[in-house]
């Protein structure tokens, strides 16, 4: 769970898919010319490029394809942030998310079918999000844990002192021992 | 915004994909293939010996060879109409949700099918390992295969499961279905 624009994501992957299927388009003309009407031809004539481009048409090429390369970068290395260090913040204070972690594992320590927990916060429209992750063992009985997950979230929400947005994930642990909080 | 609010907002990003790798992947093809364009323009401006083949050759071989133009715009179609479905289709991660007070639990459908697999294991009196569970968006098939000799009644799994699916509460709601082997196997 990340702040990534989840919408505007799928606007770029459309217009993507789309500029490439002009791309086919223009590039199949051959054949398809003979189907395709004149308004769509002429349409098409502006997005071929010229066969001998002078040195201006080469510059302005070079600097689309710079600004091309600029901001698909700029959003590549911009997906995925959103995860903070602190996941709750009180009037005066903050709590760190390995509090909360600390917290959820002793609520859930009696719980034999979970193997280990942990939990992060997340900006996500201007407020916090904790996201709890458990790991339960092969086989565990949901009917059972599910509650106690529950319950073990009121307890920490209890001793946090403040109703929190939070979302546990139960997931599947593989080989990994119980960890133990002691 | 209230926590209830939050909380299912936050639970249907953890429940269906974000496309960020999809578009990012997409967007370092084109950064590349930018880059590339980029560098030959600049060279064929500046006079110099191109990289692979100069703008005006690169225009030249892909208009006028026609079964190269056929080629690449099959290619860029595939590309496109792939594009296209991942923007438009909803992306759904293999997870369930259960609403409880407190909290959002969002289950892997792995973990549900485990524990389904448990549920019908025990009801039929088979080892764990000879009962196998698949589990999509709104059913749940349960395959069970008997100890040699031992009948299983199908019945009594059947509703040993559908309890264990009730007693979850996920959502998208769940049907289980229940199948037993004609064969058993003897335990190793």
């Amino acid at each position: 769970m990340t702040r990534s624009n989840r919408t505007l994501n799928r606007v770029l992957l459309a217009l993507i898919g789309l500029g490439l299927l002009v791309g086919a388009v223009l590039a199949a003309r051959p054949v398809l010319d003979p189907l395709l009407p004149e308004p769509v031809l002429s349409v098409l004539d502006l997005g071929t490029p010229p066969q001998d481009p002078d040195t201006t048409q080469l510059w302005i090429a070079a600097a689309a394809c710079a600004l091309i390369i600029v901001i698909a970068l700029a959003w590549v290395l911009t997906r995925g942030r959103g995860r903070t260090r602190t996941a709750v913040v009180r009037p005066g204070d903050e709590i760190d998310a390995k509090v909360l972690t600390a917290l959820a594992t002793d609520a859930l320590r009696t719980q034999h079918d979970v193997l280990h927990v942990a939990s992060a916060g997340y900006r996500l429209r201007g407020a916090r999000v904790v996201r709890v992750q458990v790991e339960v063992r092969p086989g565990a009985d949901l009917g059972r844990l599910v509650p106690a997950v529950d319950e073990a979230m009121a307890v920490m929400q209890r001793r946090v002192g403040l109703e929190l947005p939070v979302v546990a994930q139960l997931s599947a642990g593989g080989n990994r021992t119980r960890s133990r909080v002691d | 915004m209230n926590t209830r609010r939050m909380r299912r907002i936050a639970a249907r990003r953890e429940r269906h994909s974000s496309r960020s790798t999809a578009v990012s992947v997409a967007l370092v093809l084109v950064a590349l293939g930018g880059a590339y364009l980029g560098t030959e323009c600049v060279l064929a401006a500046v006079g110099a010996q191109p990289l692979l083949a100069a703008p005006a050759d690169l225009v030249r071989l892909a208009v006028e060879d026609e079964p190269r133009r056929l080629g690449i715009a099959a290619v860029l179609a595939v590309l496109g109409i792939i594009a296209l479905v991942l923007a438009l289709t909803l992306g759904g991660r293999p997870r369930h949700r259960v609403e409880r007070e407190s909290v959002t639990v969002i289950v892997d459908d792995e973990v549900l099918a485990s524990g389904l697999s448990r549920a019908a294991a025990d009801s039929a009196g088979v080892p764990r390992q000879q009962v196998r569970t698949s589990v999509s968006r709104n059913r749940a098939a349960v395959r069970v295969t008997p100890v040699s000799g031992r009948a299983v009644a199908q019945s009594a799994v059947a509703q040993a499961v559908a309890s264990a699916v009730t007693a979850v509460g996920a959502r998208p709601v769940i049907r289980s279905r229940v199948q037993v082997a004609e064969e058993g196997v003897i335990p190793r």
